[in-house]
């Protein structure tokens, strides 16, 4: 089980670093804020902030106090990671939107409380369960995730409409589909630790939860199956392109012969 | 954010065309150019040539608009200079950053 999830880990780690990296010298060409906060999204919220996590969280038991300094770290770069997220998507596909201006603002308001509190108050990153401040973090972070599968999918689905008629550019309709599906992973991996954490084997020693290390294996397995979307978004190679151009030409005949 | 120029010139010409109100002529260009995926915001002269091409004859006939074709194909030729306004005015369509975010290179 431990192999699946490095391996899982090492895919998720080399991906993500991958898509990262070309983002963001995407946007140091370009200067445009989609692809810087991407850019830092994966930068901050994937490859930092979940690998400081992760690595925190394997040595909970053997050295607390690294533990905690890896927890904080990675929570900074974890909530940066989620509000680049909510910020991309509140700017891309809803700029003159009051209501997710105030979301976005009301979302980063809680993960600078949440941090300022458990990491400067108690130096606890991740407060248990059973404390009520386990969950304003908790829930905006998910809430983020929410925001990009929602904001992504739904966006996908006018693309279709639009691609049927021959009004969009199937890579990119593709690439908005990937990057949702992706945010689908994301989520689901986020609701299982969350899942397991208030149901009790995150919150106990590695010894007394087995089932801890099976969470964490399919966790990261579902994460690792997001970056393998984001790859093929932001990295695609060209036979994949070609297949997806290919698929594209085919189905406007197709639907103009109805 | 209000809509794009050539969706209001659209409603326009087929407020005329059709002596709609203009009520009546804004809430069907407005659902046949969501029915393409497409926001009124947004909308620009080559996506309401489509429009009005292959989606909005069947609309105004079942609607019992005399003409269709000869309104239509009006609707399908914006001037340049109403697209000029709405290319000046309108927000980046997200489908142009995602174009950017995989161009190699």
């Amino acid at each position: 089980m431990i192999p699946i999830a490095l391996t899982a880990t090492l895919v998720y780690a080399l991906l993500t670093g991958a898509v990262a990296i070309r983002l963001l010298t995407l946007a140091s060409r370009t200067r445009e804020l989609p692809e810087l906060l991407l850019g830092v999204a994966y930068l901050l919220g994937g490859v930092l902030g979940f690998a400081t996590i992760i690595v925190g969280t394997a040595c909970q038991d053997d050295a607390p106090l690294l533990s905690r300094v890896l927890g904080g770290v990675g929570l900074f770069f974890f909530s940066t990671g989620h509000l680049a997220v909510a910020l991309m998507c509140w700017r891309v596909f809803a700029p003159g939107s009051r209501r997710l201006a105030a979301l976005f603002w009301l979302l980063a308001a809680i993960l600078a409380l949440d941090f300022a509190r458990n990491i400067g108050v108690e130096g606890i990153p991740f407060p248990p369960s059973r404390s009520p401040w386990y969950y304003p973090g908790m829930l905006a972070r998910t809430a983020t995730t929410v925001w990009w599968v929602i904001a992504a999918l739904s966006y996908h689905a006018r693309l279709r409409r639009r691609l049927a008629l021959g009004l969009a550019d199937a890579p990119a309709a593709n690439r908005v589909l990937l990057w949702g599906l992706a945010g689908v992973a994301t989520l689901a991996g986020s609701v299982l630790i969350s899942a397991g954490t208030i149901a009790g084997p995150f919150d106990l020693p590695h010894h007394d939860s087995p089932a801890r290390d099976v969470l964490v294996m399919i966790a990261v397995t579902l994460v690792a199956l997001g970056a393998v979307a984001s790859w093929l978004a932001f990295l695609p190679p060209k036979r994949y392109l070609a297949w997806v151009e290919s698929r594209a030409s085919v189905a406007p005949a197709e639907t103009a012969g109805r | 954010m209000t809509e794009s120029p050539v969706f209001e010139w659209a409603c326009t010409i087929l407020e005329h065309g059709a002596g709609w109100s203009r009520l009546q002529a804004r809430g069907t260009v407005r659902l046949v150019v969501r029915d393409a995926g497409l926001d009124p915001r947004t909308l620009r002269a080559s996506q309401l040539h489509v429009i009005a091409l292959r989606l909005l004859p069947k609309e105004l006939r079942s609607r019992g608009v005399e003409e269709v074709d000869a309104l239509c194909a009006a609707l399908s030729e914006c001037p340049g200079t109403v697209e000029a306004e709405a290319k000046a005015r309108a927000p980046v369509d997200p489908e142009e950053v995602f174009k950017r975010l995989g161009r190699p290179g």
